[in-house]
C-alpha cells in the first residue's frame, strides 16, 4: 500500500518535472524578446542588452532552466509585467474564484447526471432513456460560452433573478459569514454563482449522464445482481447498494480526467460571466504577453490538477477493493 | 442529414449569402430579425452592429467552422495515430516516454493549453487548427497504443510473423484493420467538441478569423440588452453544427459497430 | 406426497432481433417435498432456462407460457414486485459460475447479513447476526470463518465462493432451492466436495432441490428423480434408479453410454454423433432423430409426446406404443 503511494507520488513529480520543462519552453517558444517587452519603447540595444543580463537570458539555456526551476519550486516566478507584483500571488489571489466556479459545475453536474444516468439506465429503451439520452446530446453540443450568454440574456436581464456578472464576495467568503450567522452575504454569493455553474456544469453533466448509463447498464447485467434480487431484498437496494456502488468507481476516474477540463471550460465561462478568476487572468496575460504570469498560471495549475489526481486514485483505491489486492503497476 | 447542410454550406459558403458579409451599412445597423416588428426579409436575421446581414455571416461562418473542425481533428488523429502505433509497437523508452507527455497533457487543461499556443503561435487562422490539433492527439495516442499493445500479442499476429511478413506489412495489413473502427469512433466523439472548444477560442478572440461564428458571438455581447440576436443566432448555429456532428458520429457508430447484439 | 413445485406445460420465449426463440418447449414436471430433482442435458438444452423461469430472474426479452405452480400460486403471471415476496423466503437459487455471483465490493458478511435484514421483518441485532453467520460457515465446510466473513469475495477460492452461496441457501430456507450446476466450474477435487457438502444438506435439512448439471455422476449422487432435456424439451424422466437399469430414450442411452464406468475397459470413449439442432431451426418431427440410430420415419414427422411407462417413468418417442 504504502509502495503504492510513493510510487504514484514519484510519477507525479516526473510528471510534473515534465510540465515544468513545457511551461520554461513556451517562454522562449514565443516571438518577441521578453526583455525587449519590459523596456519602453524608447530603450536602446544596450539597455535591451542589459535587461536581458538582468533576466539571465544570455546564460546557455540549459542553465537558465535550471534557475527557473530552482525559483519556481519555491513558486517565485517574477514578477508580472502588468502588475509589477508577484505573479505567483496574482495568481493565487484568483484561484479561489475558479476553485468556486469548477468546485460549483461539478458539484452540479454529478448530482444531476448521475440520478438521470441510473434512470436511463434502469429504465432502458423506453420514453425515460430516449428523452435523457436527447437531452444529453443537447447538453454536448451546446457551446459553453453561448449557453452563459443565453442564460444571463433569460435569467438575469430578462427575469432578473440572477445577477449578471460578477461574483462579489464570493463562496468562501461567504461560507465564512454563514458561520457568523450572516446568512446574507452566502446566498448573495450563490446568487452570484448559480448562472455561471449552471453555464459551465452543462456539458460535463451530459458527458456523465452517458458515462454513469452505460456502467451501470453494464452493471445490472452482472451475475451478482441476480444473486442480490433474488435474495429478496428490494429493488431500491439492489440497485444502490450493488449496482451503483461498483457502476461508480469507473466514474470516479472519469470525474478526475474531466475536472482539468472544466477548468479549462471555467476560463471561457469567466469571460463571460465577468467572474474574476485565473482564466481572466490567463487571458489578459496572454495578449499582453506577460510570460512570468503565464508560466506561473500553467504551472500552478498543473499541480494543481496533479494534485488532484493523486487524490482521486485514492479515493478510488479506497472505493474497490479488487485493486488494494492487486497493487497498481 | 443536418451534417450535409452544414457541409454544403461550407462548400458552398459566400456564393450563396444573401449579401456580402463584410458589407458594412452603417444606416442599417442592428435591425431586428424578421419575427420581430420592424424586421424585414431583406435581413432574416437583422444585421449587427456595423450593419452587416448576420444571416450571411453566419453562412460564411460556417466555412471557417468546419474547416477548423476537420483540419484540427485529421491532424489529432494523424500525429495521435502515427504515436500511438510506433509506441505501441515498438514500446521501449520511446514508449514511457510518450506515456508521461500523455499523461502530463492530462494534467493540464486542454483548453489552457490550446490558449497559450494560440498567443504564441500568433493571431492566424492556422493558430487554432494547430492548437486544437496539438491538444487532442493525446486520446488517440493512449487508445490506440493499449489496443496494439493487446494486437500485438494476438495469434494471427504471431502467425504472421512465423510466416516471415515484414514489420511493416504486419502493421498496413493485419494491425490497421483493427484499429480502424476506433480510430473512427474517437474521431467522432472529438469532431464535435473540437468545433465547440475552436469556437470557444475565437470567443476570447484568440482566432485569427473575424469571419467566425465564436467572433460574432462575442461581439455580440455587448448589444445583448438591446439587439439580443447578435450573439443568439450565430450560437445557434454552432449549436446545431455541433448536434449535428454528434448525430452522425452516433449513427456513424452505431451503423459500423461489429458485434453488436440486440435484443429488442 | 404433495408436491412443492408444478411446472405445466412451460415454454420459454426469447426475442431476438434474429427472431423468437423458443428455448424452453412445453417442458412439465413435478418436484415433490423433500425431494432432489435433477435436470440433465447438454450444454444449452434449456435446463438453466427452465431453471431461471422458473425462479422468474429472465428479463423483459422474454416470455413465459404455461404454469408454474410453487403450492397453489401459479406465479408465471406475477410481477417482480410480487416475486420479491417469494425471493430469499420461498426461492432460492445458485448460479453456475461462482465467481461472479458475489457482489465484489461488498464483504462477505455483508452479503451474507442481507439476507437477515430484509425490508419489513423484524429487525435482528448485528451481534445475533453475526453468530449465525458464523453458522452458517460452519455447516458449508469454511474453516476460520471470522476471517472470512470480513473478506471479499475475490479473496476467496471458487470451491468458497460457491460454499457461501449454498450458505446464503441455508440461511434462506427456501421450500425449494435451485441449483444451476453447482459443480461445473470447479476442480475435480472440489467438484466431490461440494457433493459432499450438498449430500449432508440432504440429510440434515430436507429442502426440496432442483439440481441442474450435465454430470451423470453429480447425478446419480443426489437425485431422485431426474429429467433428462433435449433442446428444450424434456425427453425423457423418471426416477433415477430407473433410468439407470431401463434408459427408455436413445438420447439417455446414449448418455449413459458415454460415462465411463469404474471398471470398464475399452480403448476409446463413447461419444454420440451430431449436435444440438439450432434453435432457430427446429425440426418439424422428433428433435432428437437426426442423431437417432433406431428413427422410423414417423419420427421425421411427429414430434412425440411424453409416454407413460410405468412407475412414473415417462418417454417421448414413438418407439413406445400408447
Amino acid at each position: 500500500m504504502i509502495n503504492f503511494f510513493i510510487r504514484r507520488i514519484f510519477y507525479s513529480l516526473i510528471t510534473l518535472l515534465f510540465l515544468s520543462i513545457i511551461v520554461f519552453s513556451l517562454l522562449h517558444l514565443a516571438p518577441g524578446d521578453p526583455a525587449r517587452m519590459i523596456l519602453p519603447q524608447e530603450a536602446t540595444e544596450e539597455d535591451v542588452l542589459q535587461m536581458r543580463k538582468v533576466l539571465g537570458l544570455d546564460k546557455p539555456i540549459v542553465i537558465q532552466y535550471f534557475n527557473w526551476l530552482g525559483k519556481a519550486i519555491k513558486l517565485d516566478f517574477g514578477e508580472s509585467i502588468q502588475g509589477k507584483r508577484s505573479a505567483a500571488r496574482l495568481f493565487l489571489a484568483r484561484l479561489p474564484a475558479t476553485l468556486e466556479l469548477t468546485l460549483g459545475a461539478l458539484i452540479l453536474s454529478v448530482s444531476f447526471a448521475i440520478p438521470l444516468g441510473v434512470i436511463a439506465a434502469i429504465r432502458r429503451g423506453t420514453y425515460w432513456d430516449f428523452i435523457i439520452s436527447f437531452i444529453s446530446l443537447f447538453g454536448l453540443s451546446t457551446p459553453r460560452f453561448w449557453l452563459g450568454i443565453i442564460l444571463i440574456l433569460i435569467f438575469s436581464l430578462g427575469l432578473g433573478w440572477f445577477p449578471s456578472f460578477g461574483r462579489g464576495s464570493g463562496l468562501f467568503y461567504g461560507i465564512i459569514q454563514l458561520f457568523k450567522g450572516d446568512f446574507g452575504t452566502f446566498y448573495e454569493a450563490l446568487r452570484n454563482l448559480t448562472l455561471p455553474s449552471i453555464a459551465l456544469a452543462t456539458f460535463f453533466a451530459a458527458s456523465f449522464v452517458k458515462h454513469t448509463r452505460a456502467n451501470v447498464l453494464e452493471e445490472i447485467s452482472k451475475l451478482y445482481v441476480r444473486t442480490a434480487r433474488q435474495k429478496g431484498i428490494g429493488e431500491y437496494r439492489v440497485i444502490v447498494f450493488h449496482v451503483l456502488r461498483n457502476a461508480l468507481i469507473p466514474i470516479v476516474t472519469v470525474i478526475a480526467l474531466n475536472v482539468g477540463l472544466v477548468m479549462g471550460g471555467a476560463v471561457i465561462t469567466e469571460i463571460v460571466f465577468a467572474w474574476p478568476g485565473v482564466g481572466q487572468l490567463l487571458i489578459n496575460a496572454l495578449f499582453a504577453r506577460d510570460y512570468p504570469l503565464i508560466q506561473a498560471s500553467l504551472f500552478m495549475v498543473g499541480a494543481l490538477i496533479t494534485l488532484i489526481f493523486i487524490l482521486m486514485d485514492i479515493i478510488y483505491v479506497a472505493l474497490d477493493p479488487r485493486i488494494r489486492a492487486k497493487g497498481i503497476g | 442529414m443536418i451534417v450535409l447542410v452544414f457541409v454544403l454550406l461550407a462548400i458552398l459558403g459566400p456564393s450563396v449569402s444573401p449579401h456580402n458579409p463584410n458589407a458594412m451599412n452603417l444606416t442599417k445597423r442592428l435591425a431586428p430579425p424578421v419575427w420581430a416588428k420592424d424586421g424585414t426579409w431583406k435581413h432574416p436575421f437583422g444585421t449587427d452592429m456595423l450593419g452587416r446581414d448576420v444571416l450571411s455571416r453566419v453562412i460564411c461562418g460556417t466555412r471557417n467552422s468546419m474547416m477548423v473542425g476537420l483540419s484540427s481533428s485529421f491532424i489529432a488523429l494523424l500525429i495521435g495515430v502515427i504515436l500511438g502505433m510506433i509506441s505501441g509497437y515498438l514500446g521501449g523508452f520511446f514508449d514511457v516516454i510518450l506515456m508521461r507527455w500523455v499523461d502530463i497533457m492530462l494534467a493540464i487543461p486542454a483548453v489552457m493549453l490550446a490558449v497559450v499556443l494560440v498567443a504564441i503561435i500568433g493571431p492566424y487562422p492556422i493558430s487554432i487548427i494547430i492548437a486544437m490539433g496539438m491538444t487532442m492527439w493525446s486520446e488517440y495516442a493512449k487508445v490506440i497504443r493499449s489496443r496494439i499493445l493487446v494486437l500485438r500479442e494476438e495469434p494471427f499476429v504471431l502467425a504472421a510473423r512465423t510466416m516471415g511478413a515484414s514489420g511493416r506489412k504486419i502493421i498496413l495489413k493485419h494491425i490497421f484493420p483493427n484499429i480502424i473502427y476506433i480510430i473512427i469512433v474517437i474521431f467522432t466523439l472529438q469532431i464535435g467538441l473540437i468545433i465547440l472548444w475552436s469556437a470557444g477560442l475565437s470567443f476570447i478572440g484568440l482566432g485569427g478569423a473575424t469571419l467566425s461564428w465564436g467572433w460574432d458571438v462575442a461581439a455580440g455581447r455587448v448589444y445583448l440588452a438591446r439587439a439580443w440576436w447578435l450573439s443568439t443566432i450565430p450560437g445557434l448555429a454552432i449549436f446545431f453544427c455541433v448536434l449535428g456532428c454528434n448525430l452522425f458520429g452516433d449513427w456513424l457508430r452505431d451503423a459500423l459497430d461489429p458485434g453488436v447484439k440486440q435484443i429488442v | 406426497m404433495e408436491s412443492i413445485l408444478r411446472v405445466e406445460e412451460l415454454k420459454t420465449y426469447f426475442l431476438t432481433l434474429g427472431g423468437v426463440i423458443k428455448a424452453v418447449d412445453d417442458v412439465s414436471f413435478e418436484v415433490k417435498k423433500d425431494e432432489f430433482f435433477g435436470l440433465v442435458g447438454e450444454s444449452g438444452c434449456g435446463k438453466s432456462t427452465t431453471a431461471l423461469s422458473i425462479m422468474r430472474l429472465l428479463d423483459d426479452t422474454s416470455k413465459l407460457e404455461g404454469r408454474i405452480l410453487l403450492g397453489e400460486q401459479d406465479i408465471v403471471r406475477l410481477s417482480k414486485r410480487q416475486m420479491r415476496h417469494l425471493w430469499g423466503k420461498k426461492l432460492y437459487m445458485v448460479f453456475q459460475d461462482p465467481m461472479t455471483s458475489l457482489n465484489p465490493v461488498m464483504r462477505i458478511k455483508d452479503q451474507i447479513g442481507e439476507v437477515f435484514r430484509k425490508r419489513g421483518e423484524k429487525a435482528v441485532k448485528t451481534s445475533e447476526i453475526m453468530e449465525r453467520e458464523r453458522e452458517l460457515l460452519d455447516q458449508v465446510d469454511i474453516p476460520d470463518s471470522d476471517r472470512v466473513l470480513n473478506q471479499y469475495p475475490h479473496q476467496l477460492s471458487g470451491g468458497m465462493k460457491q460454499r457461501v452461496m449454498i450458505a446464503m441457501g441455508i440461511a434462506i430456507s427456501p421450500d425449494l432451492l435451485v441449483l444451476d450446476e453447482p459443480t461445473t466450474a470447479l476442480d475435480s477435487t472440489v467438484q466431490f466436495k461440494i457433493v459432499e457438502l450438498l449430500l449432508n444438506l440432504k440429510t440434515k435439512y430436507r429442502m426440496s432441490q432442483i439440481i441442474i448439471t450435465h454430470d451423470f455422476g453429480v447425478a446419480a449422487k443426489l437425485c431422485d428423480r431426474i429429467a433428462v432435456m433435449y433442446a428444450g424439451k424434456i425427453v425423457e424422466q423418471g426416477k433415477y434408479v430407473n433410468l439407470l437399469k431401463e434408459p427408455a430414450h436413445p438420447y439417455t442411452q446414449g448418455l449413459f453410454r458415454c460415462i465411463v464406468k469404474k471398471d470398464q475397459k475399452t480403448d476409446y470413449l463413447e461419444t454420440m454423433k451430431g449436435y444440438l439442432p439450432s434453435l432457430n431451426n427446429l425440426p418439424k418431427g422428433c428433435y432428437f432423430e437426426k442423431r437417432c440410430v433406431i428413427s422410423k420415419p414417423l419420427c421425421k414427422e411427429e414430434r412425440p409426446g411424453l409416454i407413460d411407462i410405468g412407475d412414473e417413468h415417462f418417454v417421448a418417442c414413438h418407439h413406445f406404443p400408447f
